[in-house]
């Protein structure tokens, strides 16, 4: 993990942000540039996992900096130096930004509610549940990741996302956020220095107000009113007698949904989908990854390389923050639409290939009302697998077996037919071939107009469709057709086949 | 244990049974309808009856590739509306199912001649029941199949070409122990896996994967060389994230309260025509038959909750 002291990142050259929607008054083929970042602290601000480029903080000043620059960060335009403390101080002050602070920390949720609209308002929903050793299926159990929060709630808060959310390396050598330090997941020193870094930036009404909203996660985590879908539950087999229910409201989890989210942009050959642009985190990193290298290449000196070392704490109840949702616009909805395609596991039906699509039918109906010759229909890969040759007596028997499969393609028509009955009307069906118009138009049981299927019907379509397919097989393959044992091997399938299919 | 085979066609059926599994309706909408119908056949006909699973074999299925809700409209300076910034939300996944749902159940020998008389009745009540937020229609007779004691001859019944969902969520487990990975790497390694293997059979070339028997099987083997099929992510169930509780819900207070989150599990469409073909003893009628399981935090349905 390289990282470098905050000092260092904030000296590196000042990276500009533009608005591709604002045009600069005083030179209008350019764009305004609103904000301008050192290069360094980029992806610190907007990677969302802990990022290899983490800032090393040694000191409580240097905490303040950190965050006198994660405040400055939203400000338009950026102070100069970047960790101007004045400015921080303003912010904080400022209405709109101590909102913004105060409106994601009442936004935390470890399971969003499954609103059709964003903007509804949400239920916080903080679970504190143990996780189980024996888990079922893709569930919090089963994981095996730390628990992420959904934090979001207004898109106009977002810029103080990284106030909460951008990670650091605290001088204990942790790696921790401030939303992590605040709850308390990092000892009481990570928290009270991060409250009087607060302090000190002026912001002690803001402090006593998000000392209540922790309280308040922490004394009632899961709300008493019930918001969403209700499914009822029977919990036996005997409910409709003995009235045993539970009602059920689906809450999805954030910590799924990140997990799926994260494993979709991890690997870009992910079967379901190839990702098609890159996101800005990965612009961020490879900004940062650029002012690292100007960095050592500058003072001639290796940026210290710090392998941090994650503590393994007694696992508190809430977990720890890692991730945050990706768009605060979407939070609160249960799907999130990315660009047009849902991170989600999709069921992909294929059609089966035995099921006659709308314009298969088309087809078959007008075959039968047409002089159409012949309902069988001998595929390249049947005239292949009949003339194959089978020297040893394995392949012979594996041959024997495959032969009623390939041959069920030939005649599936037929079968479909058969089975299913006719897509016209009987007097309509004018198929050339006798036998498999009798076939596919006479009912089993017998009547007195001698219409019913015997087995003498049955031989003559298999022998009938022994010779097509002989006819078949002649033709592609310019030869004298199948052997006689063939012949009488298909003509043995064929009328075993529709004798069961009868 | 007997069973009624309900020809239903199924529209604006949700699909999307939870954010993270979208396509097929969620197992506990098949169990539900099931549920739902011998709880409305024991009322109308002052029966007693005990639910034994549900299965669904689908003969046809379409599905709207999705519209995004509404935005609102931005209005600019120009006082033109258009489309707003936002990102727009949840997908809709609506499905028009033609299939059978296989309700099996146990009861009475009284009970069952009262069920018998009354078929036709109950394909009328059929419409009144929905299924995953959609509407159902009677497609046909209900035909009921009496001491059917291994589901065998239920599934004979159906066409042979409708594809069963059968439930293969163990596999989940059996890859995490295998190759000892988190549950989303399972999930997804068996995914590519079957996908990978769809693609082996084509439209127009037939291979038989062979299982020696002779031979030992490793652990290896039975992942390498069982034939997955067509392998989906579905939602199985859920998992209770608190103690169940007593709040005020549209049931009156007859019920406690919980809030839980969707499990994903993994299901396997199987041909009824292939299922049939398989002997006895591979033949579980457990793994069709989709049964509610109720073992706190976990509310699933599933065949079994522990496969061997």
């Amino acid at each position: 993990m390289m990282a470098a002291s905050l000092q260092e990142l904030i000296n590196t050259p000042l990276e500009d942000i533009t608005d591709p929607k604002l045009k600069d008054p005083d030179d209008p083929k350019k764009k305004l540039v609103i904000k301008r970042i050192p290069e360094g602290l980029l992806a610190m601000l907007r990677r969302q996992e802990p990022s290899e480029f983490s800032a090393v903080i040694a000191s409580p000043d240097e905490y303040r900096q950190l965050v006198a620059c994660q405040i400055n960060y939203t400000l338009k335009p950026s102070p100069f130096p970047f960790d101007d403390i004045a400015a921080a101080t303003d912010a904080l002050l400022d209405h709109q930004g101590s909102s913004a602070i105060l409106g994601l920390l009442e936004s935390l949720s470890t399971h969003v509610m499954k609103a059709v609209n964003s903007s509804l308002p949400g239920l916080m929903i903080i679970d504190q549940s143990p996780i189980e050793a024996a888990g079922i299926g893709l569930c919090k159990d089963t994981l095996g990741k730390p628990t992420s929060f959904s934090i979001g709630g207004n898109a106009g808060y977002a810029a103080m996302i990284p106030f909460w959310c951008s990670n650091f390396t605290f001088w204990t050598g942790e790696i921790m956020s401030n939303l992590s330090a605040f709850l308390g997941f990092h000892g009481k020193e990570a928290q009270t220095s991060f409250e009087e870094v607060l302090i000190s930036l002026g912001a002690s009404d803001l402090l006593i107000k998000l000392n209540d909203i922790r309280n308040s996660i922490q004394a009632n985590p899961i709300p008493d009113v019930v918001a969403g879908k209700e499914v009822i539950f029977p919990l036996d087999g005997s409910a409709c007698d003995n009235d045993q229910y539970l009602v059920i409201t689906p809450v999805p989890s954030a910590t799924t949904m990140c997990a799926i989210h994260a494993r979709y942009y991890a690997d870009r050959n992910l079967f379901f989908k190839e990702l098609e642009a890159f996101n800005t985190e990965q612009k961020a990193h490879e900004k940062a990854e650029n002012a690292y290298r100007k960095l050592k290449k500058k003072d001639g000196v290796q940026p210290p390389v710090f392998e941090a070392s994650r503590p393994a704490y007694p696992l508190p109840k809430m977990g720890q923050v890692v991730l945050v949702a990706s768009n605060p616009a979407n939070l609160g909805s249960a799907m999130q639409k990315i660009s047009g395609k849902p991170i989600a596991f999709e069921a992909k039906i294929a059609e089966n290939p035995f099921r006659k699509t709308q314009a298969g039918r088309k087809r078959l109906t007008q075959n039968l009302l047409g002089k159409y010759h012949s309902l069988v229909t001998v595929k390249p890969f049947l005239v292949d697998f009949l003339t194959r040759e089978n020297p040893t007596s394995e392949l012979r028997a594996r041959w024997s077996e495959e032969l009623s499969d390939h041959l069920v393609y030939a005649i599936l028509d037929l079968i479909t037919l058969r089975h299913q009955g006719l897509p016209v009307a009987e007097a309509d069906v004018a198929l050339k071939a006798g036998s498999e118009r009798r076939f596919i138009t006479r009912t089993l049981s017998g009547d007195l107009l001698k219409r019913s299927l015997t087995s003498a019907d049955i031989q003559e379509l298999a022998t009938a469709v022994t010779e097509t397919i002989n006819l078949q097989v002649m033709r592609r393959k310019n030869s004298l057709g199948m052997s006689n044992d063939c012949k009488s091997k298909v003509f043995d399938t064929l009328s075993f086949i529709f004798r069961k299919a009868a | 244990m007997h069973t009624l085979i309900i020809p239903v066609i199924a529209s604006n059926v949700n699909v999307v049974s939870s954010p993270h599994a979208v396509g097929l309706p969620a197992s506990t909408a098949i169990s539900g309808f099931g549920h739902a119908f011998l709880r409305l056949v024991s009322q109308m006909l002052a029966i007693s009856l005990t639910d034994k699973g549900t299965a669904m074999a689908i003969q046809s299925y379409t599905v709207l590739d999705g519209r995004s809700k509404h935005t609102v409209a931005d209005v600019n300076s120009k006082s033109k509306a258009s489309a707003g910034d936002m990102a727009s939300m949840v997908d809709e996944r609506l499905a028009y199912i033609d299939m059978h749902l296989l309700v099996r159940f146990d009861c009475s020998s009284d009970a069952l001649i009262k069920l018998h008389d009354n078929l036709l009745q109950l394909q009328g009540e059929v419409s009144r029941l929905g299924f995953s937020g959609g509407a159902l229609q009677s497609s046909g007779p209900i035909c009921l199949v009496e001491h059917d004691t291994t589901g065998r001859e239920s599934l004979g019944k159906l066409p042979f070409d409708s594809r069963v969902l059968l439930d293969r969520t163990y596999l989940i487990s059996l890859a995490q122990a295998l190759f000892e990975e988190s549950a989303l790497d399972s999930i997804i390694r068996l995914l590519k896996q079957a996908e990978e293997q769809s693609k082996d059979y084509e439209a127009f070339s037939i291979r038989r994967i062979e299982i020696d028997k002779r031979t030992e099987k490793t652990p290896e083997d039975i992942i390498d060389l069982k034939y997955l099929g067509n392998l989906c992510a579905l939602q199985v169930g859920y998992r209770a994230i608190e103690e169940p509780k007593a709040r005020s819900t549209r049931m009156q207070d007859r019920y406690l309260h919980v809030y839980a989150e969707p499990v994903i599990g993994l299901c396997q469409l199987q041909t009824a025509g292939s299922l049939l073909r398989m002997d006895s003893e591979s033949l579980n009628a457990e793994s069709v038959f989709w049964k509610y399981q109720a073992k706190h935090p976990y509310y699933v349905s599933l065949e079994t909750l522990n496969h061997e």
